[in-house]
């Protein structure tokens, strides 16, 4: 596959070299910059294994659920009646989907500062590495687009023939362009208008953001929408089809497929077409330019007095809150430093936040997916919503905040600085391991903790207070039980690709039975009888102190 | 090119991080076939100066020629002829040392036999060549610099930036390294040496560039630096730069156990 790309590149060197770029070092830049990807977050990639065999079941994963995708998105085809809309529709997934997939995967490769070094001491210039970048990008995506566009193209093929096939192909390439070029003017503008060093944070919120409207969307829009009144909807007659680029290729489609007419459709189509043109000669001529330099201060220090201001500021308003609840929760030395550690750190990790935060939006979303009722308006769902004593669910769905937070503290980029704990003379791992957990529980499950608690209150009244503490205490137990049974292992010591996909679903797979059996207990049996609340919280608590206990005295050889 | 005209010459430059001046005016000429021990403090701007020489940060103010040409307008034709060897040891790393090389060689233009060729034989001097096809991510820090080495080497440049070129090298590749850099200096490369470890550099530069705070505060032979400022490059850096007392320093830092 990769030499049939190459072979590809090869057969526009004169394009390449009218954009000023130089095609042969843009063939060698590509086939290095391939093979990286068919190795890139394989198991193959750690320590201890040296073979050079590459792997690609990644690639084939990634593949398989863009082929999934494809098949849901295909159904909406069928659904709408107006091909222009549900095409329309198609193309907004297909967009969302490919221009996340692109900002979380390709991040390290925009990014990559190791370019500055390797690159740029070379006789290549600007254009050559924007182009490199923009092809590499695109190699990647064709495989995407393929695997996605599967389902749609059998069905459209069947309907309209092969002038349907041969019209879509072109409209997903135009929308491939469109989310390339998205993702690279808003990288390329970030670039212009912040400094080096935010753009990674910048990077990480936006990143964040995406992750966390789409599972939220998922799970939320099937409730909020009532998608048998759009069935007959027509969307490229609304006047905000003109702010959407996947109403332009719609357009094209209605254009041509569906007989339709009229001046706004001829200016979508219009604009489908001249659109990624105009953008690539922007990129190329302008926002380009200097793009490669920015990178390489990204590398050193820039604007070294700016960052040291923040990192201060930053530094003193954590202090304060660190210290006094270290001081609060902790009782020995290697707690403390547990706690610290685990504060300051994952509070600077990129990936610690790009993994956790999105989580924040899932709980409450996830909830209203499961509880709202399909039929009705919103103020009606919410209305039967609040009747009985659901929020319990909710009190419980706080578990994967916890243990996803708990779950992730054992990864770290600078794993390698664990032999901190082996030096010293730490008799026991365990408070270190307790002061971990309790960072996590104080900084990420409480605040969240705290405000779903108040929503409660506010909206099911005052009467659901004791269920928000008996919560609280199951909550705190299951999560040290599923940390005492899953995760022996000292924070910050693993390597992120050590992080394995079997273990995480088994540990999720755990939470929700654990989470369910406690949270039904409490939902069928507090409320029975008067005692039943107060005894389950004392049953709870006794538990909460016995199994902190045990996991506080951890021993060094049982430490992972 | 004449061995008495300045393949190198900076003129009054100056390079910011924001609001922070860290070269105030650096004013060098350096001849060819000249191996220049480049030292300093730590952050006294020497990687900064051989970053911009490299090519790497063209965000500079002042004038900067490399072989007659400036580095700003001919950095392309510039960099055919450089070599550079960064501080940190910056690989991709999923690669193979024979799939990085080869890339590096074909950047620069070089025919794939020589390539091949070349890499085998410089690797085999490192005891590399049996790691020529191993993915570099489960390479210890000195095998990596060694593969980083030969990546500034293979294409046989005139000019040689090296940063700390040593760093994570066993005792004997040190040794070896030291020689190449001398060998090559009597081919008549230009080499432009940054490091800490002043007994190298004393050993193996003929001209001493000394700058603290972005600033030049010694230049000359090690020969003519001994008679006017110390006995050893250590003492003269320790002079230049302002420090001295250690003995006091160190019965001070250990009245810290008190």
């Amino acid at each position: 596959m990769n030499k049939l790309l190459l072979r590809l590149v090869q057969a526009f060197s004169s394009l390449w070299r009218n954009m000023g770029a130089d095609p042969e070092q843009l063939q060698v830049i590509l086939e290095a910059k391939l093979k990286m990807d068919g190795r890139r977050r394989s198991s193959f990639s750690q320590l201890g294994n040296r073979n050079k065999k590459e792997v690609k079941n990644q690639d084939l994963m990634t593949m398989l659920l863009f082929g999934f995708m494809g098949i849901a998105f295909m159904f909406l085809l069928i659904l709408f009646q107006d091909s222009g809309t549900g095409l329309t529709i198609y193309f907004i997934g297909w967009i969302v989907l490919i221009t996340l997939t692109l900002i979380t995967d390709f991040t390290d490769v925009l990014i990559d500062v190791r370019d500055n070094y390797i690159l740029l001491p070379r006789p290549v210039n600007d254009r050559t590495i924007t182009v490199s970048r923009l092809l590499h990008i695109g190699f990647y995506l064709s495989k995407m687009v393929l695997a996605y566009s599967v389902g749609a193209a059998v069905y459209l093929t069947v309907e309209y023939g092969i002038g349907g096939l041969l019209l879509f192909a072109i409209l997903m390439f135009l929308s491939v362009i469109l989310a390339v070029l998205f993702v690279n003017i808003t990288y390329l503008i970030i670039l212009r208008f912040t400094s080096p060093q935010k753009f990674k944070d910048v990077i990480t919120y936006i990143q964040i953001g995406f992750t966390s409207s789409i599972l939220i969307g998922y799970y939320l829009l099937p409730r909020l929408i009532d998608f048998g009144a759009y069935e007959t909807l027509t969307l490229l007659d609304e006047w905000y089809a003109w702010l959407l680029p996947p109403a332009w290729l719609g357009a094209v489609w209605s254009l041509i497929m569906t007989n339709a007419n009229g001046l706004s459709l001829w200016i979508m189509a219009v604009l489908a077409i001249l659109t990624p043109l105009v953008s690539i000669y922007l990129v190329a001529k302008y926002l380009a330019k200097d793009f490669n330099q920015k990178m390489l201060q990204m590398g050193q220090g820039g604007s070294a007095r700016e960052k040291k201001q923040g990192e201060h500021q930053q530094v003193r308003q954590s202090v304060g809150i660190k210290e006094r609840t270290a001081a609060w929760l902790t009782r020995s030395a290697a707690e403390r430093a547990g706690y610290e550690w685990t504060w300051s750190i994952t509070q600077r990790s990129r990936t610690f936040r790009l993994k956790l935060y999105p989580l924040f939006g899932f709980v409450p979303a996830y909830f209203a997916f499961l509880f709202l009722n399909e039929e009705g308006s919103l103020p009606q769902k919410i209305e039967s919503l609040l009747e009985g004593r659901n929020y319990i669910v909710l009190l419980y769905f706080c578990l994967f905040i916890l243990t996803g937070a708990y779950n992730l503290l054992a990864f770290s980029e600078r794993y390698k600085a664990a032999w901190v704990y082996q030096v010293g003379p730490v008799a026991k791992p365990g408070p270190i391991i307790i002061g971990a957990f309790k960072a996590c529980a104080t900084k990420y499950f409480a605040p969240f903790y705290l405000i779903i608690s108040v929503v409660i209150l506010l909206a099911w009244g005052p009467g659901a207070f004791l269920d928000v503490v008996l919560a609280l205490s199951n909550l705190m137990v299951l999560g040290l039980l599923l940390g005492y049974a899953t995760q022996k292992k000292l924070p910050f010591s693993q390597a992120w690709e050590n992080q394995n996909k079997g273990s995480n679903m088994a540990q999720g797979f755990l939470t929700i039975i654990f989470a369910g059996l406690v949270g039904a207990g409490h939902y069928f049996l507090v409320g029975t009888l008067w005692w039943v609340g107060p005894l389950f919280l004392l049953l709870s608590l006794g538990i909460l102190l016995l199994i902190y206990r045990a996991y506080y005295h951890l021993e060094w050889q049982e430490i992972k | 090119m004449d061995i008495q005209t300045p393949i190198i010459t900076m003129r009054d430059l100056r390079k910011s991080y924001g609001s922070k001046e860290v070269l105030h005016g650096i004013d060098l000429e350096i001849t060819s076939g000249q191996v220049v021990g480049y030292i300093g403090p730590n952050g006294a701007g020497k990687s900064t100066t051989v970053r911009i020489l490299a090519g790497l940060d063209n965000q500079f103010e002042g004038e900067v020629t490399v072989r007659g040409k400036d580095i700003r307008t001919d950095a392309l034709e510039i960099k055919r002829h450089i070599g550079y060897i960064p501080e940190q040891t910056e690989i991709y790393d999923v690669l193979t040392p024979r799939e990085f090389l080869q890339m590096l060689g074909r950047l620069q233009g070089m025919e794939e036999e020589l390539i091949q060729a070349r890499m085998q034989k410089m690797l085999s001097y490192f005891g590399m060549d049996i790691h020529i096809d191993d993915r570099m991510d489960t390479f210890s820090k000195g095998m990596r610099q060694k593969v980083l080495l030969v990546s500034g080497l293979l294409h046989n440049p005139e000019i040689i930036f090296m940063d700390e070129p040593l760093s994570g090298l066993d005792a004997n590749t040190v040794i070896l390294v030291k020689e190449i850099i001398q060998q090559l200096a009597a081919q008549g490369k230009t080499i432009i040496y940054c490091s800490h470890i002043m007994d190298t550099v004393e050993k193996i530069s003929d001209r001493i560039v000394l700058i603290a705070d972005g600033n030049v505060v010694a230049d000359g032979p090690i020969e003519t630096l001994r008679r006017e400022e110390g006995d050893t490059l250590e003492a003269i850096f320790s002079n230049l730069t302002g420090q001295s007392g250690f003995n006091e320093k160190a019965s001070d830092f250990m009245r810290s156990f008190d």
